[in-house]
């Protein structure tokens, strides 16, 4: 705002600095004039008197500018002038740069949602796996238990949320029996991975015998 | 005087004129060129638009100040007036210039003897 201000105030001194010049100038010619020369030669001879105003107006600009803003708008004004005269190449950078950027932006977003976060959640930075190693067993992500899952949900000032699952197999018989593959999860697991049910409400953990459905039944 | 004949004044020189004319009342700038130029018999022609950069910076600088006004002649005019500081600053320079006058003038004897 400041440099806008800045600006206006010396585009306002160079306008009053033409109109001096303008007065000096209609002042001189009136001058000669009354000492005998044509009004023309007047005119002329006034203005060469006067000396080159554009060299004085810069003269004036230097005493008063704000250097970088100056320069700023003059790498503006130079660069808009190369670029009118060559439109072609200025579309070919202006598309390089478009389609550098668009694929940029698709690959980014195709990598978040395959690789860095497929699941959608919104504090996926967050979010920790917590896995069992037991070094002397040589075991690496080993089960835990129901106890070291209560150890983890105590630590409330920690986490918002703490849930564990487990790979299960049901068998549906309805007809034909059918196997199902799913989870079996706590009732924290909602709280973090935040879809939102079609109908009804998720389990809260206040009533066991509780069911959630998906369309895929 | 031949218009191509000018005198190339020392760096301040103008400065210092427009000071001292100004001290004896306010001017716009083509009043000023006039009173150099029939001050100065006209030995001394300035290009008249070089007074306005001159101006600018004593206005940026303080030494002057300037009010919009209409003159004689029924033209916008800007007419020029010294400050305080404006008369602090001729007078440091006024002495300045005596001594860099007078050192001169010393060496030049100096070598002539």
């Amino acid at each position: 705002m400041k440099w806008l201000l800045a600006f206006r105030r010396w585009r306002e001194r160079d306008r009053a600095l033409e109109e001096e010049f303008n007065a000096h100038v209609e002042d001189l010619t009136d001058e000669l004039v009354s000492s005998g020369y044509s009004p023309e030669e007047a005119r002329y001879k006034a203005r060469r008197l006067f000396g080159n105003r554009t060299a004085l107006l810069e003269e004036s600009h230097d005493i008063w500018r704000l250097k970088w803003l100056d320069a700023l708008l003059r790498d503006l004004r130079f660069s808009w002038r190369l670029a009118r005269r060559q439109p072609w190449t200025v579309a070919a950078v202006i598309a390089s740069i478009a389609i550098g950027v668009g694929a940029n932006a698709a690959i980014t977003s195709v990598l978040d949602t395959v690789l860095l976060n497929p699941l959608g959640i919104e504090n996926s930075g967050q979010m920790i796996a917590a896995t069992v190693h037991v070094k002397k067993l040589h075991m690496t992500d080993a089960e835990s238990s129901a106890a070291e899952f209560r150890d983890l949900q105590s630590m409330t000032d920690v986490f918002s949320a703490v849930t564990a699952t487990e790979q299960r197999a049901w068998t549906l018989q309805a007809g034909q029996p059918s196997r199902l593959i799913g989870l079996a999860v706590t009732p924290g697991f909602f709280k973090i991975f935040e879809p939102r049910p079609s109908m009804g409400r998720y389990f809260d953990g206040s009533d066991t015998t509780e069911i959630f459905l998906s369309y895929g039944l | 005087m031949d218009d191509n004949q000018r005198r190339d004044l020392f760096p301040g020189a103008i400065e210092m004129m427009i000071l001292q004319i100004l001290k004896r009342g306010p001017l716009h700038g083509y009043g000023l060129a006039q009173r150099i130029k029939q001050g100065s018999d006209d030995l001394l022609r300035v290009e008249e638009g070089s007074l306005y950069p001159a101006l600018q910076r004593m206005l940026k600088e303080g030494w002057l100040d300037a009010e919009w006004a209409t003159s004689p002649t029924n033209r916008r005019i800007r007419v020029y007036s010294i400050t305080a500081l404006g008369k602090k600053k001729l007078q440091r320079e006024l002495s300045n210039f005596e001594q860099m006058i007078e050192g001169f003038s010393r060496v030049m004897n100096a070598v002539r003897t």
